[in-house]
């Protein structure tokens, strides 16, 4: 008898403990946001679609075109040509494109790029209804992305 | 003889605008309730935060398909919904909004009250019944052996207060706390009636009727359209009228400081139903055995216990 009416008490006693600690709760800031109108940033370790790296000492990538990540790759995402120029120095890509449709993210062709010029994007709203838009040119896609960054700078 | 027929209909035409309305403000209410408290934002599309949500909801409720079970009992089936939203309407006739404020003082409002209430759950079993589905009649069967139980002690929490005061009419049971509040002389009933109160109208921590995870929905499973509107437009005129009780019978219904009236009344009412619905988003559901348990070895001793203690308290006072 003695025993029930104690635990009759302490079930009302953890109720209120469970419903200051749901007001408490309900007093602090929502953790969602309006997505779409609200803008968001991913994780710093969130893995996009692959890019090339431009390094801030030369203000560009640093591809030799060794096919090393063409071969490497198990979904055959990549197509590269390159050459050595005419005027001498280091072997340089002139086609470089990615097929981001096929590609898995494994990070395999990071790991092997010898010069360290490829990375993970951070952009996560890729989605398109178009299959063109995710195949990549790395070329075209550096030159965009230092235009953006010199008006950036410039501004 | 015009005189009270204008009466009348004003009285019909305020309170179906009051329910309808109050309606779509609970359900706003316990959205945003619910979202808070799981740190969510909640409605923020239509209108200012969302404000217009429950009508959008509405307006799609009314325009959607009827759809009737083919191997359902139509005639059942059809009445069900209309017999669970006749009480609502019924039971706005005695509620002491303020003093020149009751659509008809009766003299027995209390007891008015209570055998119009326990009208819910015939139409409760008569949507699970005639649904022809498992789900609607395990909703509905639990929901009587729910609601017909927890009637006791809720009653006989009332029947305490009705014993101190001495009347049944609304009027005077409110104008009785003019000094102190009933929920100071009767705490004990104050809380048995507040969880007969969630049970009766099948909200959580009691909502096995409409246990989600197992049910579906219950009792209204294969209710659609305004159908289904009706039903959920008096589950949550229910949780407001349970208030309303409440604050009538125990919280001095429009007194309080300053000035009274009837703001006293619907702050009162709204401090209850946020109550309700803080507790709905607090607590996990009660197993079936564990709800029959509590009301028949808890709450049903507690308040008899109550009701003897208040008879001979009175006895000796007197």
């Amino acid at each position: 008898m003695f025993k029930n009416i104690k635990e009759i008490f302490t079930g009302a006693w953890s109720i209120l403990v469970g419903m200051f600690i749901t007001f408490k709760w309900m007093l602090k800031r929502p953790v969602t946001i309006q997505y779409p109108k609200q803008p968001t940033r991913p994780s710093p370790v969130h893995k996009g679609r692959i890019r090339f790296v431009i390094f801030p000492a030369t203000g560009t990538h640093d591809c030799i075109a060794c096919l090393k990540c063409q071969n490497i790759c198990p979904s055959d995402c990549f197509e590269i040509k390159g050459d050595k120029p005419a005027e001498g120095g280091k072997k340089r890509p002139n086609f470089f494109t990615y097929n981001f449709s096929n590609c898995s993210l494994c990070s395999l062709c990071i790991e092997a790029c010898p010069t360290k010029t490829l990375e993970h994007s951070p952009e996560f709203n890729l989605a398109s209804e178009n299959k063109d838009d995710y195949f990549y040119n790395f070329l075209n896609d550096v030159e965009e992305r230092k235009k953006k960054v010199d008006a950036t700078v410039n501004r | 003889m015009i005189n009270i027929a204008i009466q009348i209909l004003i009285w019909a035409v305020g309170i179906i605008a009051v329910v309808t309305v109050n309606a779509l403000a609970l359900v706003y209410l316990e959205r945003k309730v619910s979202a808070h408290i799981q740190c969510r934002l909640g409605p923020m599309q239509v209108g200012f935060h969302g404000l217009l949500q429950t009508v959008a909801d509405a307006v799609k409720l009314v325009s959607k398909e009827q759809i009737i079970p083919k191997n359902a009992d139509k005639v059942l089936f059809i009445l069900a919904p209309i017999l669970a939203f006749f009480p609502v309407i019924v039971l706005f006739v005695v509620m002491p909004f303020a003093p020149n404020l009751i659509c008809r003082d009766l003299n027995i409002g209390v007891l008015y009250v209570f055998s119009f209430a326990s009208l819910e759950v015939i139409a409760i079993f008569m949507a699970g019944w005639s649904s022809n589905n498992k789900y609607s009649l395990l909703g509905a069967m639990r929901s009587v052996a729910q609601v017909v139980s927890y009637e006791v002690p809720l009653l006989l929490a009332v029947l305490a207060v009705v014993l101190v005061i001495g009347s049944l009419k609304m009027s005077e049971v409110v104008q009785y706390q003019h000094k102190i509040w009933m929920i100071f002389l009767q705490p004990a009933a104050f809380l048995i009636f507040m969880m007969g109160g969630l049970a009766d109208t099948n909200r959580s921590p009691f909502d096995i009727p409409e246990a989600e995870s197992e049910l579906i929905a219950g009792f209204h499973t294969e209710y659609s359209g305004m159908r289904f509107a009706l039903f959920f437009l008096s589950e949550y005129s229910n949780v407001f009228l349970v208030s309303c009780i409440a604050t009538a019978l125990f919280l001095g219904g429009w007194y309080g400081p300053f000035v009274n009236g009837i703001h006293w009344f619907v702050i009162k009412v709204y401090a209850l139903v946020f109550v309700m619905m803080w507790v709905r988003w607090t607590l996990p559901r009660l197993r079936p055995d564990q709800l029959m348990n509590f009301c028949w070895k808890i709450l049903t001793p507690i308040a008899i216990l109550n009701l003897l203690v208040t008879g001979v308290v009175l006895k000796l006072v007197h």
